[in-house]
């Protein structure tokens, strides 16, 4: 008896250290934030940036970015928090701010947030951010059509592009001398070539939907109802069922998401697919991916996406947050962070961005897809009903 | 065991037993029962409002992904316990430390490292075609292609559920007393034999809790199916949940699979339950 006894004291004694350490980490995690160097001094300003994305996304921020602005600010310290992949991550941005609206706080804590096209509309209806790009010393070069147009939403002074991502058709150049220059052609080129086009669906990647959509804004030719004024309009899709069939009748290769399409296409099982060029470009870095692979920028075109530098409409820190932004949008780092370092185009004018980046990276970046042809076919998603419409067309037919 | 008129220590003893179950109970409900309700009413609301409308649309989309994702995790189950009971019974019969160690490997091995490493072997140029093609078995302009179909998620998920498999059930085979099998040479029982009507009886208990961990850790295998199987046709369940979280910001219909995969999970459970507790009682 009393040796069960000792044995059951001695068990609820370990349980409550147990549960007391777990306590114990989450308070000292808790009051650390974003430590990343023993800092002697006590910051005086901790800028929250949170972004959407993958884990990517949050290392740009810690890696490349927030070093380089720390020597310029010493007494600001940088806490990247990401928010998870996709748009589920912007939507998580979206839902903390407006939870803090709603509570009536009036400091919010995030100062910085990085989101995709998809949250835009919301952001600034509920009156969420503000209109800071007209403060800043590099909003002069915001220059491109997405900076004023997310997705059917006026977004002019809310919005910096910090990078746009294109999607593009990579090739093989072995099996495919003359890579098709039309959706038309491809289609051709797939019945001729059973099973070497491969993309992955709808599910994991978005490179596949860029594809899908791409396909139905070829078909449809109603790209500016979809993406560029609106309105949502669901008997604008009546067609949508014939020509999603038409697409999975095509003998095509299914590959699994963004990877599963860099990956065969770089072990020679597929010949081509649509890829993300800022991917295909860091592969290509990597020692990943062949290096003789090109791309194609098919017309009509295929979607490609910026993502948002955003301030939150009561920012803690909103002065330092627009500095922050605007180191983020200068030439300078425009060119070396996100030119050089992960092959997206500017977010700013390119004009005064590519005389700073290095001739190799513009080689990767410019040798297949020309600005002007970028800027001619490359295209946006559509409005938030409608893309998701798109996925849910694609797998219910 | 509550018996009337119980004496003082024994109350004692009784109170004691509650405080030290109240931790792991509170972890269990904290971190498995909460959210198993929370995910349970919300696969039944859609836009404010309940519904069974979320089970519809599972109904419509994901019927064949459900039975896809039983019948993988089955063949998948069988293929890691025939493996694990054959060489359980070698090690069991013939002690090798070496041979041991070697199919505990998988345990150390995380997820997406088995998913990519079967992937880039498994291709249709991956490794095992290409060293295939060199004594002339494939032909590489044709290649067999296991990564980027059901197969390659059981030979993946085999792969990985092996060593733990096998964990188990050598545990349990080593748990059998020497005399049996002794006696059962004495009669002139081949190893097999040894094996399938010795060892395997007595140890059906262990086996059948082994199947049901790994059972329900199959179903809810989510890196291997991103990155090998077809993009084409059915999918395991756990991608169409996070396809519906990530891409359709969709969670009453992702919760409405979330509970599917429970109680196919808890069905297994159940089963092992009635029937191999029942055999064991009796």
């Amino acid at each position: 008896m009393k040796w069960k006894l000792l044995a059951a004291a001695l068990v609820v004694v370990l349980a409550i250290v147990l549960l007391a350490g777990c306590g114990g980490n989450a308070d000292k995690a808790k009051a650390t934030p974003g430590k990343e160097q023993g800092s002697q001094a006590v910051p005086k300003i901790t800028l929250n940036v949170a972004t959407a994305g993958d884990t990517n996304m949050a290392d740009l921020q810690k890696e490349a970015v927030a070093p380089g602005f720390k020597v310029k600010y010493p007494d600001v310290e940088v806490n990247v928090i990401g928010t998870g992949p996709g748009d589920a991550g912007s939507n998580a941005i979206l839902t903390k701010l407006k939870a803090q609206k709603d509570a009536g706080r009036d400091k919010w804590d995030i100062d910085v947030a990085v989101v995709h096209q998809s949250v835009m509309e919301s952001l600034i209806k509920e009156g969420l951010i503000d209109k800071y790009v007209s403060l800043t010393e590099n909003g002069k070069y915001v220059v491109s059509f997405d900076s004023k147009n997310s997705l059917g939403t006026n977004v002019e002074g809310y919005v910096i592009p910090m990078f746009h991502s294109q999607t593009a058709i990579a090739y093989n150049p072995d099996l495919v001398p003359n890579p098709p220059a039309t959706f038309d052609e491809l289609v051709s080129w797939i019945k001729a070539n059973p099973n070497k086009f491969g993309y992955n669906g709808v599910k994991g990647g978005m490179s596949g939907v860029a594809f899908v959509t791409g396909y139905i804004y070829w078909k449809t030719g109603k790209y500016d109802n979809y993406a560029v004024t609106g309105p949502y309009d669901k008997a604008r899709e009546a067609d949508w069922p014939a020509i999603i069939k038409e697409l999975k009748s095509l003998p095509v290769t299914m590959t699994q998401g963004n990877n599963g399409t860099l990956d065969m296409l770089n072990r020679g099982e597929i010949a081509m697919g649509p890829v993300w060029v800022d991917m295909f470009i860091l592969w290509k870095n990597e020692g990943r991916m062949d290096p003789k692979m090109r791309l194609k920028l098919i017309q009509p075109g295929l979607p490609g996406q910026p993502m948002y530098l955003v301030v939150p409409a009561r920012a803690a820190n909103k002065e330092m947050a627009i500095k922050y932004i605007d180191y983020l949008a200068s030439p300078e780092i425009q060119a070396k962070v996100i030119v050089e370092r992960n092959g997206w185009y500017p977010g700013i004018d390119a004009n005064k961005v590519l005389p700073l980046v290095s001739q190799k990276a513009k080689d990767q970046l410019f040798k297949d897809i020309a600005p002007d042809e970028l800027n001619k076919y490359g295209l946006t998603f559509p409005l938030a009903p409608y893309l998701k419409d798109i996925q849910t067309a694609y797998e219910e037919n | 065991m509550a018996v009337k008129g119980i004496s003082h220590p024994d109350r004692v003893e009784r109170w004691a037993g509650v405080a030290v179950s109240a931790p792991a109970l509170a972890l269990v409900i904290a971190l498995f029962c909460i959210p198993f309700l929370n995910s349970f009413f919300i696969s039944f609301r859609r836009e404010a409002q309940w519904t069974l409308g979320n089970y519809a649309t599972v109904g419509r989309l994901y019927l064949g992904d459900i039975l896809f994702t039983a019948g993988v995790s089955l063949i998948a189950l069988v293929a890691t316990l025939l493996v694990a009971v054959a060489i359980g019974g070698y090690l069991r019969l013939r002690p090798n430390r070496v041979v041991e160690f070697l199919f505990k490997i998988p345990l150390f091995i995380p997820f997406v490292v088995v998913g990519h490493a079967m992937r880039v072997f498994l291709a249709p140029h991956g490794l095992l075609n290409s060293a295939l093609a060199q004594v002339g078995l494939v032909n590489l302009a044709a290649p067999p292609s296991i990564a980027f179909s059901w197969l390659g998620i059981v030979v993946a998920l085999t792969w990985k559920n092996m060593a733990m498999a096998l964990l188990l059930v050598l545990g349990a085979f080593r748990g059998v007393r020497e005399e049996y099998l002794e006696s059962a040479r004495n009669v002139g029982a081949a190893e097999w034999r040894l094996v399938k009507d010795v060892l395997l009886p007595m140890a059906a208990g262990s086996v059948a809790v082994a199947a049901v961990l790994i059972f329900s850790s199959m179903l809810a295998s989510f890196s291997i199916p991103l990155m090998i199987g077809s993009g084409k046709g059915a999918q395991m369940l756990m991608i169409d949940i996070y396809y519906r979280i990530i891409y359709q910001q969709d969670y009453g219909v992702a919760n409405a699979l979330g509970v599917i995969s429970y109680l196919g999970a808890t069905g297994a459970a159940i089963y092992y339950l009635r029937t191999v507790r029942s055999g064991e009682r009796s």
